[in-house]
């Protein structure tokens, strides 16, 4: 199981991953958006929130366009790159409440970080 | 800083629901179902219910069906509160049945979804050709499938609000132009002598005019009262079989539809309201068909790009272009859409589609019934927001209900030659075994790879739980 200090860094890692990216930071502009990341195991509530091309970690719950539900290790997983979001999704053990353009946005955003 | 911090008290629409800015109401709810469901083919799948079950029946036969669709309702109303994901089929299927199987039916859903749109491209060329004579009807089919692949990649959407109207409005215009009707001269044809086999076919072939109603269910996510969705599901359901229960009443009457052309609409809008009325049902037919060419595009596209990515798929359907949209997927859509409907409109043999359609609609609420069994099972003690009356009862009766009437819609006539082949469940006997062994074979090979993943040293992907 994934804590939550654990997941901080894993979040932080990949927001700084993001953020050095030549190309999502122009991607993402206009594509202003609160994450909110939910452990249904462990219990803990993370957030991102995606703003003027730049991503950053918030502290806490916030009112979100969309909010990821899952398995701490899952969620942890998909944030360093080791599992697409897409088949944890198509087997139901990520829940992504959004609408389908935001949920395929994020989807190729992680993809973009880590590389195929 | 900890950023990720102890979950706070979930709130009374279910976990994660109250965060969300988006979300959709009771009314779009009720709104998405029904015009998901409303096509241009059920106008003639109208006319086949009624070589089925002639004169009273065919409208007997549509309230019959869509009553028995609230079996369905009931079983995708417990489904999407246990596991309301936009994956919807995939995951229930999957977490009940078990990945070949759900691998085999996605795909061969997917292929309703591309009858439909065929179907849909034949009703609108055959009226747009009585309108304007002077256009070939391929000409209707290639220019308004372009639009849709043109806007869908694009990533044009419509809004909500747009969407809503759009579905009210023909409702309400179909339903208005069938109480006009009611007043016109007509002769209804007499029941038949052996009316229990006739009313049983067409409440097989009923389905069809329900089909798609349950495709509003992966939005259980975003609904705000997602408790409320059987609700939802049902008040459409009911439109439906109003709106066209009442159109084949009048349609069984009129001379003008006796006559067996394949615009029955128009012929129903012109007796009914003269020019205006004619006019009126054209544009039902236009805008309906332009609905289901979007929506099924859209629809479909996502859940190729899902498979593609999760490598269930070639990955060439799992990428995205310019503006964030699956484009081979919909290329492929698009090609498949133009080949199948140009087909159906040069050979004129639609009948198969609709037999298939509701053939595989029925076959949907078996495997609906019997994932809501397997679910019940395997993950007795998952939350939900709503659980289907009865127990057992109302999934078992969907399972042997839309059993029997699949079977009923399967071996329904098709207007082929040698008409003592059932032709449809050969067609789907086939697609299902060629979906089966593609679907054996690429789960061999995901397994085969993963294997390959761990000897490399990778570490391996966190699996679902297996509650």
């Amino acid at each position: 199981m994934t804590s939550a200090d654990q997941m901080t860094a894993v979040l932080q890692d990949f927001t700084d991953q993001f953020n050095r990216s030549p190309e999502l930071p122009k991607m993402t502009q206009g594509w202003d958006r609160t994450i909110v990341i939910r452990a249904r195991d462990a219990g803990w509530v993370a957030a991102l929130r995606v703003e003027g091309g730049r991503v950053r970690v918030l502290a806490g719950e916030a009112p979100a366009e969309i909010a990821l539900e899952g398995p701490s290790d899952t969620l942890a997983a998909i944030f360093r790159g080791e599992l697409s979001p897409t088949e944890p999704y198509m087997d139901g053990t990520l829940v992504v409440r959004s609408t389908e353009a935001d949920m395929m946005k994020l989807d190729i955003f992680t993809l973009m970080v880590w590389g195929e | 800083m900890a950023a990720a911090t102890p979950e706070p008290q979930q709130d009374a629409h279910g976990p994660g629901s109250g965060m969300l800015r988006r979300i959709l109401g009771f009314r779009t709810i009720v709104s998405t179902s029904a015009g998901l469901a409303f096509a241009a083919v059920n106008f003639l799948a109208v006319l086949q219910i009624r070589a089925q079950a002639p004169g009273l029946l065919a409208p007997l036969a549509i309230l019959a069906a869509g009553v028995l669709c609230l079996l369905a309702v009931a079983v995708f109303g417990e489904l999407s509160a246990t596991l309301p994901s936009a994956a919807g089929i995939r995951v229930w299927t999957l977490r009940g049945l078990g990945d070949p199987f759900s691998l085999t039916f996605t795909l061969l859903y997917l292929g309703t979804v591309l009858a439909v749109i065929a179907a849909d491209g034949f009703v609108l060329a055959a009226a747009l050709h009585v309108a304007v004579p002077g256009v070939p009807g391929p000409a209707w089919i290639l220019l308004f499938l372009t639009v849709a692949l043109v806007s869908n990649l694009r990533g044009i959407q419509m809004a909500g609000l747009i969407q809503d109207l759009t579905t009210y409005v023909l409702l309400a215009a179909l339903i208005a132009v069938g109480v006009a009707a009611v007043a016109v001269p007509g002769h209804m044809p007499p029941t038949p002598a052996a009316w229990p086999a006739g009313l049983f076919g067409g409440i097989a072939l009923g389905v069809f005019v329900f089909m798609g109603f349950e495709w509003v269910t992966p939005l259980a996510e975003e609904a705000r009262h997602p408790a409320r969705m059987p609700q939802g599901l049902a008040l459409a359901v009911l439109a439906l079989a109003v709106a066209f229960g009442l159109f084949a009443l009048v349609a069984g009457r009129l001379p003008a539809v006796a006559g067996g052309g394949l615009a029955p609409q128009l012929a129903v809008g012109h007796a009914a309201l003269g020019a205006i009325g004619f006019w009126v049902m054209l544009g039902v037919t236009v805008v309906t068909a332009g609905t289901t060419f979007n929506g099924g595009f859209v629809a479909a596209s996502r859940l190729l790009y899902a498979l593609g990515r999760s490598n269930y798929l070639p990955a060439g359907l799992g990428r995205l272009n310019g503006r964030f949209v699956p484009g081979n997927a919909l290329w492929l859509l698009y090609g498949v859409s133009v080949a199948l409907t140009l087909l159906v409109f040069a050979t004129g043999r639609y009948l198969i589609l609709i037999n298939a359609g509701a053939t595989l609609e029925s076959a949907m609420y078996v495997v609906a019934g019997l994932a809501l069994l397997g679910l019940r099972r395997r993950m007795p003690d998952a939350p939900r927001t709503w659980r289907a009356p009865l127990g057992r009862v109302v999934p078992l009766a969907c399972v042997v209900v839309f059993g029997a009437l699949g079977l009923g819609a399967a071996t329904a006539a098709d207007g082929l030659p040698w008409p003592g082949v059932p032709w449809t469940l050969v067609l789907l006997a086939v697609l299902a075994l060629v979906a089966w062994w593609y679907a054996v074979r690429r789960l061999r090979r995901r397994a085969q790879q993963s294997r390959g993943r761990r000897e490399a040293g990778i570490r391996p992907a966190p699996r679902a739980a297996s509650d």
